[in-house]
């Protein structure tokens, strides 16, 4: 063989390593968003539709005097049926996780008028979860209804999850939205509460 | 008085008085006690930071503080994952120990209950948006006042990201804040 041509397939294999690396970097933040196994993503996905109520609506609603939402998205219940739950700061944003009560309201989004039930955090992981949410909340100039409200406009679908949360160290609102069976995630910075990416995947 | 008037002079009290509302916290017995114990630790904060740093292991915030025993212990919370760990999926712990000895050889506890459990997801969140160590904001507040730096503690003072540091000077105590994001000083309030 050519000395440029093995020159050339090293520069390709090199490209081809390099590719790869960049897609696990880049998919990599991404997966950590994966709740479910693709058979029950999409299941869940097809139940989407049933809901009478938006996350929006969900936000709203969940928003009474002080309380404050920090994380509202649909999920599958205990009994793989559609539910919608909402984190919330009892205090509102100032009153630090420790000085504060947080909690999740959650049920059925398939009647018109949503009775959630409401737990009160007290297990380790939901307490680091809604800890670290209300203290990503508190810094930032925009509510979760101001970025639903924004990603719905930028996209078309249906918004099912808003999550404040660290990447790599950066605060950013993770946004995920359905649309013709497919998660297509957007991400907003916390501090500015701008724009900074969207991913679409099967 | 009309009511206008006491609500106005109220509302003038309530604003002037309530930043030392918060100063006080650190003016207290209990502060006065740490204060005058202080000079008996053998093992300074900076040196509790860096043996806390330990692997992945990041401190994340550290005091002195009178134990339930009265006697004077060293504290550092740490997050065994380091920063970029989420708090959900990082071990949030404490190593305390008494510093009174030459060797700090701490317990460890790892947070279980609501209140450490809130209080270190906050630590942990607060450090992984700093540029800057700990240790660095601990050496420039101790350069800045030529005292000794007791209590250092990320905290969201209005909604806004500030680490708290406390300095013993003369059996006095001081407090300044830096910004969390760009690591700059603050404000020093005697």
């Amino acid at each position: 063989m050519k000395r440029s041509a093995v020159s050339w397939l090293s520069t390709l294999a090199m490209l081809v390593v390099l590719s790869t690396f960049t897609f696990h970097v880049a998919y990599g933040e991404e997966e950590e968003e994966k709740e479910y196994e693709p058979a029950d993503l999409a299941a869940f996905l097809a139940l989407l539709p049933t809901s009478r109520l938006s996350l929006a609506d969900g936000l709203k609603l969940a928003t009474k005097g002080a309380e404050t939402p920090i994380s509202a998205k649909f999920e599958f219940d205990y009994d793989k049926k559609l539910s919608l739950s909402v984190y919330t700061a009892e205090k509102g944003l100032v009153p630090e996780p420790e000085d504060n009560v947080l909690k999740e309201l959650s049920g059925s989004p398939e009647q018109k008028a949503w009775s959630p039930a409401v737990e009160v955090f007290k297990d380790k992981r939901h307490l680091t979860r809604a800890s670290g949410q209300l203290v990503l909340m508190s810094l930032s100039p925009r509510s979760l209804l101001d970025i639903v409200n924004e990603a719905s406009k930028r996209q078309s679908g249906m918004v099912y999850s808003i999550t404040p949360r660290l990447q790599a160290r950066k605060p950013v609102f993770v946004v995920l939205v359905a649309k013709d069976g497919k998660v297509i995630s957007m991400a907003y910075d916390v501090l500015t509460g701008k724009f900074v990416w969207r991913n679409e995947r099967q | 008085m009309k009511p206008i008037n006491m609500m106005i002079t109220a509302s003038f009290f309530a604003c002037t008085l309530a930043p030392l509302g918060h100063a006080a916290d650190y003016e207290d017995a209990d502060t006065a006690k740490l204060l005058a114990a202080l000079p008996n630790a053998k093992v300074s904060l900076n040196s509790g930071l860096k043996q806390a740093t330990n692997g992945s292991a990041v401190p994340i915030s550290a005091k002195y503080e009178m134990d339930d025993n009265g006697k004077l212990s060293l504290s550092v919370y740490a997050a065994e994952k380091g920063l970029a760990v989420e708090p959900e999926k990082n071990v949030l712990k404490e190593l305390a120990g008494s510093p009174e000895q030459a060797n700090w050889a701490p317990e460890t506890e790892v947070f279980k209950d609501v209140e450490h459990v809130a209080r270190s997801s906050e630590h942990l969140i607060l450090n992984a948006l700093s540029r800057k160590p700990l240790l660095a904001i601990a050496k420039d507040a101790s350069a800045r006042t030529g005292g000794t730096v007791y209590s250092i503690t990320p905290a969201l003072e209005g909604r806004k990201p500030v680490f708290v540091v406390l300095v013993a000077k003369a059996g006095k105590a001081s407090k300044l804040t830096y910004d969390i994001p760009s690591g700059k000083f603050l404000a020093h309030k005697e």
